[in-house]
């Protein structure tokens, strides 16, 4: 019994050890994750596939997740390395980029609600978070 | 021993008397500008499809403070740092007391009222393709635009880079002041598109590689470079897989109306400004941008 419960101890250190041991590879896989909910939806905003509520909050929820998270994904000494496109300004200027994530968190929250609403409130809610895609890479990543 | 001196002060008269001649800023005479009445809604056309806020209104301007040209953005690049002077119509500190041939020398010829040269991180390398009636009309429009006043630092250059007389050797090899010539045998969206490219766009100033002079690398023209200005690197607009080979026409048009890629990351940076400027202009245009750039020969990306 101590022994399994050491393993699993062992096991959780070592699952939260790597949690947090590449943030670079995880923001890189929450944006990754960002951009195919936001594809998914706008296929439905362009009439290119149908709207599914579950799908649609699905997205959303993708969205809201990786904008509750991002704002830990950038701790002091992940500035350079694993080819990052964060830009310096991420760290200089501290408080404008929580502010960003802040305000980013918000909304997903709320277009994640909206998003339940049908159809017709489904390019509202998308407006609502896309804006922040370009206004936060116009300031805080390097072109690539 | 004496002789040799001499020669040597002669040899040094005859250099400086040709680095003079050969240094000489360009200009066009009055009798060089086509009788035109300036077309102002072409010239604010111009004015989004060349990005002239994106470098002269205050960084970071958003909606109509991008129409207030005070300048004041800070270029760092290896040559120094340089900055954005005030276009804005006010007589003191912008460009309010020139004339349409002063505009004209500047955007073609990059050559300024009092006849020195101008740095070439002023795109007069691009805009010199441009017709004269599209300058023209855009110095009409931008008269219109309010006057800012503004204290802009000189530019912060270190040596040799700080004689602007030696950028009259620069623009022996890069300015020609030759209007666009579209290839006759291409369709005519993509002639359309070549000359928003290559004229007002200036797309190939951040999209290509410089040699030490800071001139563009013709060979590689589009196939991306290090950003100019900065960190990172600016992206391969050649239709070469590492390139845009597999974006379509229709999804470039799509990505510079509204900012995504196909794969819906969003385009960041400096990117930011000219796409908004992109959206701006006609659906036609932008798929004539389009179809120009599918039309590029494809060259792989160097990093």
């Amino acid at each position: 019994m101590r022994k399994i419960f050491a393993a699993t101890a062992a096991a959780g250190i070592l699952l939260a050890g790597t949690a947090m041991a590449d943030p670079i590879a995880e923001r890189k896989a929450a944006m990754k994750s960002m951009g195919l909910a936001a594809k998914t939806i706008a296929g439905m905003v362009k009439g290119k596939t149908e709207y599914n509520k579950a799908t649609a909050m699905l997205a959303f929820a993708t969205i809201n997740n990786a904008a509750i998270a991002f704002p830990h994904l950038f701790p002091a000494g992940t500035e350079t390395g694993g080819e990052t496109e964060a830009a310096a300004s991420i760290w200089s200027e501290a408080a404008k980029f929580k502010a960003a994530t802040d305000a980013f968190k918000t909304a997903t929250a709320a277009s994640y609600t909206a998003s339940a609403g049908g159809a017709d409130a489904l390019k509202p809610a998308f407006m609502g978070v896309v804006k922040f895609c370009k206004g936060c890479h116009e300031n805080f990543r390097v072109s690539k | 021993m004496r002789k040799l001196m001499i020669l040597g002060i002669v040899l040094a008269c005859l250099g400086a008397v040709i680095f003079y001649i050969l240094t000489m800023p360009a200009t066009l005479a009055e009798a060089d500008l086509p009788k035109h009445t300036p077309d102002v809604a072409n010239g604010e056309y111009m004015f989004y499809a060349s990005g002239c806020a994106s470098c002269h209104a205050k960084p970071g301007a958003k909606g109509e403070e991008k129409k207030k040209l005070v300048g004041g953005h800070a270029f760092k690049t290896p040559f120094g740092t340089f900055y954005a002077p005030n276009i804005s119509p006010d007589k003191e500190t912008g460009i309010g007391n020139w004339s349409m041939l002063d505009f004209v020398n500047a955007v073609k010829l990059g050559t300024t009222p009092d006849g020195s040269h101008y740095y070439p991180a002023f795109p007069f390398n691009s805009y010199q393709r441009m017709m004269l009636t599209d300058i023209m009309d855009l110095k009409a429009y931008m008269d219109t635009l309010p006057a800012v006043k503004s204290d802009i630092p000189d530019h912060d250059l270190g040596f040799p880079f700080n004689i602007r007389r030696g950028l009259g050797l620069w623009k022996l090899l890069y300015i020609d002041g030759k209007t666009y010539e579209p290839d006759q045998q291409a369709k005519a969206d993509v002639q359309r598109g070549g000359y928003l490219v290559n004229g007002p766009g200036h797309c190939i100033e951040c999209h290509s590689p410089r040699n030490f002079m800071g001139g563009i690398i013709k060979a590689r023209a589009y196939a991306g470079g290090p950003n100019p200005d900065g960190k990172g690197f600016i992206p391969n607009l050649t239709p070469h897989k590492t390139g845009l080979g597999a974006w379509s026409k229709d999804e470039i048009a799509e990505s510079l109306e509204t900012g995504f890629t196909p794969s819906f990351d969003s385009f960041g940076g400096s990117m930011v400004a000219v796409q908004e400027n992109m959206a701006k202009l006609k659906a036609e245009d932008r798929m004539a941008i389009a179809a120009y750039l599918k039309a590029l020969p494809p060259i792989a990306t160097e990093k």
